[in-house]
Parts: C-alpha cells; sequence; structure tokens
C-alpha cells in the first residue's frame, strides 16, 4: 500500500485512509505513478486541505506512518495554510510554431534565438509583478520558466486572464490548475525531513 | 546526493530517479533515442551559451555569423537523424532525475 | 464551462518538460557541481546505473579561474 497525502481526519470520507490523531493518510493498493497522481486530483477536487505527497516518490504505508507521528502538528498547520487553496501552474517558453521563414543567416538566426530569450525574461518579470508570491521554479535563459502559486481557485480565471493579456507575441504561456499543492508539499516535507 | 535505491521506503524529495527503458522489440529507436538525447543535450547547452555571448555583445560579426550557421545547421541535422528513427524532436530530452522534471 | 485560459490539472497533463540541459545552463553561469542520475532498463530490467556527475563552467570563467 502506497500513501498518496494527507487530509483532515474529518473530511477523509470515502477514501481509503487511516487515521493518526487529527489527521488522515490516504494510501491506495500499489500501482503506477499515473494512478497516484490521479488519486492525488480527486482528493484535490473532493477535500477542503489536501496535502500530497509526490506521486513519483511516494512513501509505502508504514514508512509514512511513522514519518507522520512526530510531525502531527506541523502537519496539521499544513492543512490550515492549504484549507481552500490549490496550486496554480505557469509555464511561459517560446512560441517557436509560429517562427516565420527559416533564416537565410547564420547571424539572422542566432538574434532570432536572442530576441526570444529576451522576450522570455519579459514575460518572468510580468510573472513577478503580477504574482509576488509566485515561487518560480529553477530556470535558465530559453528554458521554459515554470512558476508556482498557492491560490484559492477562484482567482486563479482572473489570474489566468491578466497573464494571458498581458503575454508578448514569440511566448507560449500556458496556465493551469488547481493542482494539489505539490510544490509547498515537496518544500514542507523536505524541511521537516532535515536531520535536526 | 542519496543512494541509488529505488526500493527504500522514504526517499528524500529529490531522490527520485527516472528509468531510460530499451525495449528488445524496439532496439534500434531505443538506443537512437539516448544517443541522440545525448547530442541534443550538448547541443542545446551550445546554443544557451551563444545566446548569453550574444546577450553580452562578446561576438564580432563574424563569430555571430559562423557560431548561428554552426548551431542552425546543428538543429537542422539532429532532427533529420531524430525523424529517421521515428522520433520527433521532443523524445530527445532525456530525464535524468533529481534535475529533470519536478511534478 | 471550461475557461480557455486555465486548463484543468487533468486537461494539462501531457504538457510541457523540464530538462536536465535548462538547469545546466543556469549553473554555467557560476560554474558548478552537477549530479544527475538514470537508470538504463533493459529489456525490463534495471541495468545499469549512470550517475552523472560533472563540474561544468564556461572557458571565460576558466581563464579567470573562477571554476
Amino acid at each position: 500500500m502506497i500513501a498518496v497525502g494527507l487530509c483532515r481526519a474529518e473530511e477523509a470520507g470515502e477514501f481509503d485512509h487511516v487515521q493518526t490523531g487529527p489527521l488522515a493518510l490516504l494510501w491506495q493498493p500499489d500501482g503506477t505513478d499515473t494512478d497516484r497522481l490521479d488519486r492525488c486530483l480527486a482528493a484535490q477536487e473532493q477535500l477542503g486541505a489536501f496535502l500530497p505527497f509526490s506521486p513519483r516518490q511516494a512513501p509505502k504505508l508504514a514508512a509514512a506512518c511513522d514519518w507522520i507521528r512526530p510531525r502531527i502538528a506541523a502537519l496539521s498547520a499544513a492543512l490550515d495554510d492549504l484549507a481552500g487553496q490549490g496550486e496554480m501552474l505557469v509555464t511561459l517558453q517560446p512560441d517557436t510554431t509560429g517562427s516565420g521563414p527559416p533564416s537565410s543567416s547564420g547571424r539572422d538566426w542566432l538574434r532570432e534565438r536572442t530576441l526570444q530569450h529576451a522576450r522570455l525574461r519579459a514575460m518572468q518579470d510580468c510573472l513577478r509583478d503580477l504574482l509576488p508570491g509566485a515561487h518560480l521554479l529553477p530556470t535558465s535563459p530559453g528554458a521554459p520558466v515554470e512558476a508556482t502559486v498557492l491560490l484559492p481557485p477562484d482567482l486563479m480565471h482572473s489570474h489566468a486572464r491578466t497573464l494571458h493579456a498581458a503575454c508578448p507575441e514569440g511566448v507560449d504561456c500556458r496556465v493551469s490548475g488547481p493542482w494539489p499543492a505539490f510544490g509547498y508539499a515537496a518544500a514542507l516535507t523536505a524541511r521537516l525531513t532535515e536531520p535536526t | 546526493m542519496t543512494a541509488p535505491d529505488p526500493t527504500q521506503d522514504w526517499p528524500s524529495p529529490l531522490a527520485e530517479i527516472s528509468r531510460l527503458k530499451i525495449d528488445p522489440e524496439r532496439v534500434e529507436q531505443d538506443m537512437a533515442r539516448l544517443v541522440l538525447g545525448l547530442m541534443e543535450f550538448l547541443r542545446k547547452l551550445m546554443e544557451l551559451q551563444a545566446v548569453r555571448r550574444m546577450d553580452a555583445g562578446s561576438l564580432t560579426p563574424e563569430e555571430e555569423e559562423r557560431l548561428g550557421l554552426t548551431l542552425m545547421r546543428a538543429e537542422e541535422a539532429l532532427h533529420r537523424l531524430a525523424a529517421q528513427f521515428g522520433l520527433q524532436p521532443g523524445d530527445l530530452s532525456l530525464d535524468l532525475g533529481p534535475l529533470g522534471r519536478s511534478v | 464551462m471550461p475557461d480557455p485560459q486555465l486548463l484543468s490539472p487533468r486537461h494539462a497533463l501531457s504538457g510541457s518538460d523540464r530538462t536536465l540541459v535548462d538547469l545546466v545552463d543556469r549553473v554555467l553561469d557560476r560554474g558548478c557541481v552537477i549530479e544527475g542520475e538514470l537508470w538504463l532498463t533493459v529489456a525490463g530490467i534495471d541495468l545499469v546505473y549512470l550517475g552523472l556527475k560533472a563540474v561544468l563552467t564556461t572557458p571565460d570563467r576558466l581563464l579567470r579561474g573562477e571554476a
């Protein structure tokens, strides 16, 4: 049995779970990463507060129980933080589909690539201004820029509209959500797992 | 970095390890993906570094032309090779685990 | 009604990749040790573990002794 995440005991309801104090640890039979991701999405959709484990590295049930027991207070506080919220994911990358005819010279080609990267940087600045609380994932010029931000799902629609409106030509902007709080959870579990 | 033990019960948040699968039914394609993936990795690295040099203004016009032309042809060549093995450019990103995808 | 500007997670799942090369380029700015790992799985069997460890830097930094 593999653990998929945590919620408040009183909300666990129909999900397979074991209770640990005020928390419920959701689990499912061994399956693929995709099965676990699916279960995380369902939990995010149906529960008031859900702290997911990464589907690709979810712990076995027994190990997860041992890990949770000494950390119940911190994990309960995290669920309070997460109540009514999900993660919005913003991905920005150069839009190469709309690029014109192939460059005739090497210089033109290199300049076009340089421009692409500059546009992306500009959009990244715009993202920072709009959502100061966003966590920008490590990236580099030319790579997709990804940012996660914890928000109530209702707000995501208006932020998505604003981002799309601000997006310059030549940049592909994808906004998705509400995701389970994978980014928040990864940072939290790393912090709580550090040797003291 | 965590020891490569895929059976551990509670890996650290960064300890996931990816798999590149070489399947007996499609050996050629899988091997091509491995080799071309490494080539694409190096090509992208060169392109990104060239862009950085452009931004810094440290290249002469001749260097810009030579560098751009070489990188452009390298990209075309790599995509052509990939197509011969039935691979899309997107198939060439090797996922090396801790530094790769986040979700 | 679906919002075309906000993809639902299930819809977005075929989405974008973030790959090693992006991170390597970022660290190239300073010159840094990176590590990556990968299992080569042959016919369904984990056969070779590749641990990659490299010190990467660019020529200008190498010459200035900043690597």
